[in-house]
């Protein structure tokens, strides 16, 4: 067991942040911190929680600056004996460590995230997608997005421009642009080549080192940019699958 | 002057209370019927994003191998369920499943892992006869849940009210469910829903144990809800326990699972002493027995001395070498490495993890409780499972059984009335649940929950006996008393022990028809073990089903009906009847 100092930012006031001594064991997390204040501390502490082993993706907090999931980090890797948390940034906060998504949603909703499927294809057969092909090999890495907003939060152009689609939704994209079960190829793109899309990517990586999954978000922007400039090129790669 | 929250009152055709797996289902089936059905979903956490089946790990079990057949699907839900299977439930299970598949791939986009040749890859389960399971990865839950919930962003006739629960539902004079009370806990107000229908989905209730698996705000609402104004439940006694539960001392993180798939694939148990236990309990079997047999070998080798320091026991999939385990197991690997274990290379120490209810809201082929306007699908409901759930069938029930409730609702409210006035009821039901936020003084609910989570864990949990259990039952209805006297005071949006003195209530009902159940079943099948009965018996082939009536408990015994198969020992002594 060690002590830790766990800073908290409070909503409320501005600003201001309350300071919490804890005991906690060597393979204990940042949200056992938290709920441990919570409930032996400070019961109007607030923040979210569902799943507590990193698949729910609602505990992404900046954690000593980083944007991180609360459940997936030890106390101990932070080698820090005061360990300062705070609510995502470029999201507005509801109460302490809760923020709203919405803004991070709502672009989300701007590259239809739904399948749209093309009604050519048999809906009674499975599509046969070789993890080789194109699709295959993008959906391997890539479809593991657990919408936690981290990326939105480190991104440096959607801290200055708060219409831009944001890492998360363009690799959304990619992935229904890839998938040759989709229909809704053009206005996907048409999103894509707005002035808040993907041109607006200054290829910092701040996304990739923020994301909790290991996703190459960068990479899939990148795609998207070349696909916008050699269409010929995305379209060949895209109908590399059939329906047999 | 205590704090007069607002009432915001709102008016839908269907209501579905939790957006998991089922709840999303059923919007999908619904709306698939008839594109204007105006639907509102209350979920309690994050859409998409809380509830269990986000959380599946292994997969989703169907049949889609010309070499594999309803029938044995069938026959190993129905032996993994020991007979006590709702045979009907457990055939549109069976039947159901590849079509629902097909669905979340094509209409919803979900894309399950695939062989080198491009066709869907099924992998191997414990208690099956066939490699059935379609999965994703080792987290499966994602990928389905994060396509439901993009295809119900884009949906106009669809309504989603997030981090909001429900407390209690409504009735009109005939006892009929016409809606609920909600708690909408971003904003700190109540919300009243009329409804011609509403579904029940918001999972069950394995977190009244001190060691469980399921996401944290899980709280048997539903169950808790529909005993409120009078359902009829099933095989409430029926509580799986998934035998390899990471332990992490203190960690909220204890409980969570390593998937069954690990075992499946060949990974082993061993107690303290380095033993493979499993050779005395099953020996065909080993480590791929059912769940309830591997985790009661593991419960007993931990009672009988052989755990380790901290009451676990150990799994060894090292064997395996590490290119297998990071191939298929990535997410048990990541998972194990982020609390400073390491999977590759060493024994990791698990338990017996409180999972999943196979009982549950008794419910017909269409969703359908005994209580008009009301419907139940998902670990809500019961009778499918029987005495224990075969891994990958958790989920499949979820979304066949959603969209069944979907379907069935869909056609429901073509002839319902519109609901009358609620707002008296809504205003009455709202004054009951405001009463912790403005009490001064009062129970800590936290320590009442972990108090009900000792007590089921002790008294009524892997391995049972009568003495224990009736030492149980004053236990929990103390919990249960003392609980509607818990303090919730604070602000109205995001109350912590307002909310854990709501999930309390309803857990201490599902505990308590969860123990006097178990005390009536005298015999051991399936989860259900009693160390003074510790055989099967042939009698016992009956659901045990209860429902309140004027503030008491209406008991009863239902032999099961062998629609499709005959349990061995039946047939055998039908046989020696006619010799």
């Amino acid at each position: 067991m060690a002590t830790y100092q766990i800073r908290v930012a409070r909503s409320g006031s501005d600003g201001a942040t309350d300071s919490f001594t804890v005991e906690l064991d060597h393979r204990m997390t940042v949200l056992d911190a938290l709920f441990l204040i919570q409930r032996e501390q400070d019961p109007t502490l607030s923040f979210r929680c569902s799943c507590r082993v990193g698949m729910c993706g609602t505990c992404a907090m900046r954690i000593n600056w980083q944007p991180r999931l609360a459940c997936q980090t030890r106390v101990l890797t932070l080698k820090a004996d005061t360990i300062v948390v705070e609510p995502l940034a470029h999201l507005p906060v509801m109460k302490d460590l809760v923020v709203a998504m919405d803004p991070f949603f709502e672009q989300w909703k701007r590259v239809k995230p739904a399948l749209h499927p093309d009604p050519k294809r048999d809906p009674k057969k499975l599509a046969v997608v070789p993890p080789t092909s194109e699709f295959g090999k993008q959906a391997q890495g890539k479809r593991d997005c657990i919408t936690c907003g981290a990326c939105y939060a480190a991104c440096g152009i959607v801290g200055s421009n708060e219409e831009y689609l944001g890492p998360a939704a363009i690799n959304k994209a990619m992935l229904r642009l890839m998938d040759p079960r989709d229909n809704a190829v053009d206005e996907r793109l048409e999103e894509l080549n707005d002035e808040n899309g993907v041109w607006r990517c200054h290829t910092q990586f701040n996304c990739v080192a923020a994301c909790p999954k290991g996703i190459n978000l960068t990479d899939s922007i990148m795609k998207m940019k070349r696909s916008l400039l050699f269409p010929k090129k995305f379209h060949d790669k895209r109908n590399f699958v059939d329906n047999p | 002057m205590p704090p007069l929250l607002p009432l915001v009152e709102l008016e839908a055709d269907i209501l579905i209370l939790g957006a998991g797996g089922a709840g999303l289902l059923a919007a999908l089936h619904a709306t698939t019927i008839n594109p204007r059905t105006k639907i509102l979903i209350a979920v309690k956490g994050l859409l998409g994003q809380s509830g269990c089946t986000r959380m599946v790990q292994g997969g989703y079990n169907c049949v889609l191998n010309p070499n594999d057949s309803f029938e044995k699907h069938f026959e190993d839900t129905i032996k993994g369920g020991q007979f006590v299977n709702n045979q009907d439930l457990a055939w549109a299970l069976v039947n159901d499943s590849p079509d629902r598949i097909l669905e979340l791939e094509n209409k919803c986009g979900c894309l399950f892992d695939r062989n080198p040749d491009g066709t869907i890859h099924q992998k191997p389960f414990a208690g099956q006869s066939f490699d059935r399971t379609v999965h994703k990865g080792d987290l499966t839950g994602i990928e389905i849940m994060a396509n439901l919930r993009d295809w119900t962003l884009e949906q106009e006739n669809i309504t989603v009210l997030q981090e909001t629960r429900g407390l209690d539902l409504l009735t009109d004079t005939n006892g009929k469910v016409v809606g609920a009370l909600l708690l909408n806990n971003r904003k700190g107000e109540f919300v009243s829903v009329k409804a011609k229908a509403t579904l029940v989905a918001t999972g069950g209730g394995a977190t009244m144990y001190q060691i469980s698996s399921p996401s944290l705000e899980k709280a048997g609402d539903g169950m808790g809800m529909a005993f409120r104004v009078g359902a009829e439940f099933i095989d409430m006694e029926m509580m799986q326990f998934h035998p390899t539960g990471l332990l992490v001392g203190k960690s909220i993180a204890t409980g969570g699972l390593l998937e069954e798939g690990l075992r499946g694939a060949g990974a082993r148990l061993f107690n303290k002493d380095g033993e493979r236990y499993m050779e005395r309990y099953s020996p065909d079997k080993m480590e791929r027995a059912t769940r309830d047999v591997v985790s009661r070998s593991s419960y007993m080798e931990i009672m009988a001395g052989r755990g380790t320091p901290s009451g676990g026991v150990l799994i060894d999939a090292t064997h395996m070498g590490e290119k297998f385990l990071l191939d298929n197991f990535r997410g048990m690997v990541d998972r194990c490495r982020e609390y400073g274990f390491d999977l590759l290379h060493s024994r990791v120490e698990v338990s017996p993890s409180a999972h999943y209810h196979m009982g549950g809201i008794r419910i017909d082929l269409n969703c359908k409780s005994n209580i008009d306007g009301l419907f139940a699908a998902g670990e809500d409901s019961g009778g499918v499972h029987g005495g224990n759930r075969l891994g990958g069938n958790g989920v499949a029930d979820s979304i066949v059984f959603g969209a069944r409730a979907g379907d069935a609702m869909a056609e429901y409210i073509r002839t319902a009335k519109a609901p009358g006035d609620v707002s008296t009821q809504a205003r009455q039901l709202m004054e009951k649940w405001l009463a912790p936020l403005n009490r001064e003084g009062g129970e800590n609910p936290f320590k009442l929950r972990d108090q009900l989570e000792r007590v089921m864990w002790r008294k009524a949990g892997v391995v049972r006996n009568g003495k224990d259990m009736a030492e149980a039952i004053p236990e929990i209805i103390e919990i249960r008393e003392k609980i509607e006297q818990a303090n919730g005071a604070g602000a109205p949006i995001y109350n912590a022990p307002w909310n854990e003195m709501i999930n309390t209530v309803n857990l201490g009902v599902c505990a308590e028809l969860l123990t006097r159940s178990a005390i009536l079943r005298e015999e051991s099948r399936g989860a259900h073990y009693r160390q003074d009965f510790p055989e099967k018996n042939v009698k016992w082939l009956k659901n045990i089903t209860v429902k309140p009536v004027n503030g008491d408990l209406k008991w009863d015994t239902v032999p099961v009906k062998f629609t499709r198969l005959k349990p061995p020992e039946l047939i055998e002594q039908e046989k020696s009847l006619v010799h």
